[in-house]
Parts: structure tokens; sequence; C-alpha cells
């Protein structure tokens, strides 16, 4: 591997795609997952990481980028965080999955809750619509349901 | 459970997430919720306000049951609830036991609706009042007009549990107490009662005479641990208590006011604490100034401390708040109203409601609760909501659409799946 002129430490990560990413090492070992890595030196030049995509990839490094720099106002990573999470809930939902296998809390966090958000007040149809849940009650059951819980599906908000 | 585990892992190996990715792009999601990991699951719905999460039991028989899980329950409670306080309103109209309630938020739009709650006992229990408020869960008990019913009862999951009765003399006045302590992880329903030699001026019997000259000088003191579900006598009370439900829970103690009298060697009140692990009565330390000597005040809790607050007169108030439990230095005068007290909506502060009255309506002004934004939210007399901004030291009429034109009672409530079975992490 070729280094930078710098004496900064790279490390090379390699997506389930086989794309490789070669990024700073501090930048890298705020996933705890690679910190173990290369902690118990299992990792050889080489980082494997065969749950996450090169397009789930790129984002994720743009969101550790700016967390290792300590430069950054508390208020500017709010702003950043929330910019990071506007996306399709599909993406967030990959986000979530290498988060957690990467094991980055701040992400992982950030990503459940935009989740959270978007779930906030939504119809049960709603819900089933956008996370593809099939209603399996009865029609019956649906009814009692309605007619013990009439303010829940009262001024829902608009879909 | 198991389908739910089972199809969460299924779906996280590494054949299966493969596949997805290349099929990532022209599919819609799917089944997320129920794909992800459990304990992701669990995180993702644990942030939702307690009506969002019972909107979602009704997506799918797998939400039910995961919003069932007790892991969900105790995240809810400890990472969401406490912030999103609501407000059960009790209306009298056109009996008392209709409930409301509305979900608050920070935002000061004031556009949250009140809603009623189909209360699933009311038939077995036509009147109530609220004794108390604790994890989620509300005791109501028609204990002044009718046989002694009890219920816990969870009002978004429907979920209620009829306590037994207990003893109950001829002649008495009933003072409640509902909360759970943190170490024996145990609820507990207090019932102070005050029996005895009541008699009547003008010779009637007892429950038709205008006159009355209550002298309830015996007490007994119940106790009913909902895991035993049995009630047990723990003796006398030595205080006489003010007749009202207790007003604050701190510590695992709940609190209340006595009545006025000499207390070493003082005219005032006393504020009598009850450790629901020990089943000792206590006096809570007096403040070095000495509000308690004002003629009256009223208990509450502020971000988790013992408060009092202290009306001087009809538009000065104080806010008493001890810092530190059993350290009586640490009484602070945390706030002072002297400024402008807010027009009184509901004028009529004669309003009768016979023995209920006694029972709640004594109050004039009384704290609700503090809002993660800073606001102090009090009512004056019944139905009067208000809103105070310490920064701004400014006060707002809170209300709210849908708001029911007769309520007597209003009760903070952290809204929760939680159930007597599912004991809260300390």
């Amino acid at each position: 591997m070729a280094t930078t002129t710098t004496e900064t430490k790279m490390l090379t990560l390699c997506t389930s795609d086989k794309q490789q990413f070669q990024i700073e090492e501090t930048i890298a070992l705020q996933a705890v997952t690679i910190r173990n890595m290369v902690e118990d030196e299992c990792a050889s030049n080489v980082i494997p990481l065969p749950n996450v995509n090169s397009k789930i990839m790129i984002q994720i490094i743009e969101y550790l980028k700016k967390h290792v720099d300590s430069s950054v106002s508390k208020e500017d990573m709010e702003k950043f965080d929330s910019a990071f999470v506007e996306k399709k809930l599909s993406e967030i939902f990959d986000i979530i999955l290498a988060a957690n296998y990467l094991n980055i809390k701040n992400l992982l966090d950030i990503c459940c809750q935009r989740v959270a958000d978007v779930m906030k007040n939504k119809s049960p149809e709603w819900v089933r619509r956008t996370f593809n849940i099939v209603n399996d009650f009865t029609a019956e059951e649906e009814a009692k349901i309605r007619k013990e819980h009439e303010w829940a599906f009262e001024g829902v908000d608009e879909d | 459970m198991l389908l739910i585990l089972h199809c969460a892992m299924d779906l996280a190996g590494e054949n299966q997430s493969k596949r997805r990715k290349c099929k990532l792009e022209e599919d819609q999601p799917k089944n997320w919720i129920h794909s992800l990991p459990h304990e992701i699951a669990i995180d993702i719905l644990s942030r939702l306000p307690v009506t969002s999460l019972i909107k979602f039991r009704f997506v799918s028989r797998a939400s039910q049951i995961l919003t069932n899980d007790p892991p969900l329950v105790k995240l809810h409670l400890s990472r969401t609830a406490k912030d999103n306080p609501c407000f059960i309103f009790h209306s009298d109209y056109p009996i008392r036991n209709k409930i409301y309630f509305v979900e608050l938020s920070d935002h000061d739009d004031q556009k949250e609706i009140v809603r009623e709650i189909q209360t699933p006992f009311s038939a077995s229990m036509p009147e109530s009042i609220v004794v108390g408020s604790c994890n989620g869960l509300l005791c109501l008990s028609d204990d002044l007009l009718f046989n002694g019913s009890l219920y816990v009862y969870n009002p978004f999951t429907r979920k209620h549990k009829e306590l037994p009765k207990s003893i109950k003399f001829e002649q008495q006045e009933v003072v409640f107490g509902f909360g759970f302590h943190p170490v024996t992880k145990e609820y507990k329903v207090v019932k102070i009662i005050y029996y005895g030699t009541a008699y009547n001026a003008d010779n009637r019997p007892w429950r038709y005479s205008r006159v009355r000259n209550r002298d309830f000088l015996n007490s007994e003191v119940q106790i009913l641990s909902l895991s035993s579900n049995t009630w047990r006598s723990i003796g006398e009370v030595p205080f006489q208590l003010e007749r009202r439900s207790s007003e604050a829970l701190v510590n695992g103690r709940l609190h209340w006011l006595t009545q006025w009298g000499k207390y070493h060697g003082v005219l005032g009140r006393v504020i009598v604490s009850f450790d629901l692990a020990d089943e000792q009565f206590r006096e809570v330390p007096r403040a070095g100034s000495g509000f308690l000597t004002t003629c009256y005040f009223y208990l509450g809790v502020l971000g988790g401390c013992l408060s009092a607050l202290v009306p001087l007169s009809f538009r000065r108030l104080e806010i008493w708040v001890l810092k530190e439990y059993d350290m009586k230095e640490s009484w602070i005068k945390e706030y002072n109203f002297d400024s402008y007290m807010p027009r009184v909506v509901h004028q009529d502060l004669h309003r009768q409601h016979g023995i209920w009255k006694d029972v709640i309506n004594r109050k004039i002004v009384r704290i609700l609760c503090v809002m993660k934004n800073g606001k102090i939210l009090l009512e004056y007399t019944a139905g009067n909501l208000i809103s105070y901004d310490p920064e701004s030291k400014t006060f707002e009429n809170l209300t709210f659409q849908g708001m029911p034109g007769n309520f007597f009672q209003t009760v903070v409530h952290f809204g929760s799946l939680n159930w007597i079975d599912i004991p809260p992490e300390s």
C-alpha cells in the first residue's frame, strides 16, 4: 500500500462487492468492529467487510470523516447529522444494518431516530404500505380494535 | 416471537443480504421493521411516543407481538415515556368516568388534540377518581361513593386489574397512595382510613345530616402489594393527613401534607413520607426558611425532586424544591412568580362537587410537571392549565382542541405499554 507523504496511517477496507477504500486509520477506528480487528491483529493490510456494499460504505465514510473532526462544533455536527439522515427509508435501513455490523453507535442512533420520526403519528395503513407489512388481522379483529381504540384512528398525519 | 427472531436472523444472513443488495435498486423495502435484527427493531420502536406505538400494534399480528416484548416496554418507559408526558383529563359529565388524554409536546403550537379513551370496566365502576399514576399505570378508586372498588389500569393498552376490596368502616375518610419502589420493584396501594367518632349535630342519620362534625381520630393503614394481591393492616398512622391522594412519589416514597396543626410546638403543616419498601411513615425535614408554616401549600414533583408550591396571595407564588432528599438545607426557592397571573378561564371557583370537592378541588393551584424545554405546567383551580416560562417569566394559558368542557381532575401520566408484571429498570 502506498502511503501519503505525511505519517498518517492508512487502512484499506474491502466491501462485499470487492471495492477497496483507503482511509485514514483514525477515521476507520471509530467503527468498533474495525478497531477490534486491528487491535486483535487479525486484520492484514486489507480489512474485508462482507456485510457492507460500496454504495453504503461511501456514505458511512462521509459520516465518519465528519465525526472524527474535533473542530466541528456541537451545533454544526447536529446540523450535519440531521442532513445526513435525509435519505430514502430503504437507504436508512441499509445504513442501519451496516452501522450495526460495524458497531458505530452514534450512526445507528441517528438512523433509528430517523425511522422513528418518520413513523410518528402515522396510521397503521401507512406503516403497512411503507414497510410492506401484510395486515393479517381478520375483519372482526380489526373492527374490535377500531372500536376499542377509536382515538388511535383519528387525526393521524396525512400520508 | 420465535417467528420474528427466526425471520430476522434469516434475512440478516449473508446470502440473503447479498441477494438483497443486488435487488435493492428495483425493490421496495421488504417488511423492513420485522426483518431488522430484533434489538434494532426494539430500538426504533422505543423512540415512538406511546400513541404511535399503539398505532403500530394494529399493523399486524407480528407487530402486536413485538410491542408486547418486555425489553421494548422497559426501554420505551425509560427512554421516551419520561420525556413525553400526557395529561389525563377526568371528566364529570355526564358521570365521572369519562377519561380523555392529550399527549404534550415541546412545540408551542398547541396543536395537540384531546381524545377520549374507552374504559373497559366502566360498567362495573361507573364513577371514580384517579388515585395516582405511576410507570404508565393509573390507579382508580370509587371508594368515596361506593363500595371500595379499585382498579389498576393502563389506559393505552386497556389492560386492567380489579384489586380486592379492603375493610370498610361505617363512617370513614380515606387517603390513598399508589406507587412503585425501584429497589423492591413492587407496586403498592396504600389506603389510610380515618374512622371513628363522627356524630351529627342535628341527630339525623349520618348520611343525610346537613351538619357534619368530623372527628375521625382513629386510623388504620392498609397496604396492598400488587404481587401478593391481599390487603394487610400495618396499624395506625400518627398524622392527620389532608384528605387527598399522595401527590408526589420520590425515591420510592409517597408524600402527603398533614392538616393544619401544632407540630414541634409550631403551628403549620408537616410533609409526611411513606417508604414503599420499609413501610414506615416519616416526617420530611423542614426547610430552614419555614415555608411550612404558611397556611397552605401543595406538593408536587419537579425534575424528580420533591417540591412545594406555596401560594402567598392569588398573584404571588413560590416553588420550593428539595434538591437533595434527606437534606433539609437543600430546600431551595427555585421559582418566584410575582408578576403577571394569567386570566382564569373557568371562573367557577366554587363549583360544587359534593364529596369530591373536598378531595380534589380544595386546591387553588398545583404543579403538574416541567417540560423538556424548561417550561413549568400548572393548574389553577380545576381546569385552568397554565404554562410558565422561567426564562422570559411569562405565563400562557394552555388550551387543547377537544378539551372536555367539564373535567375535575388533571393527572400527569407518562404513557407506556407497561404492565405490573414488567418491573421497570431502576
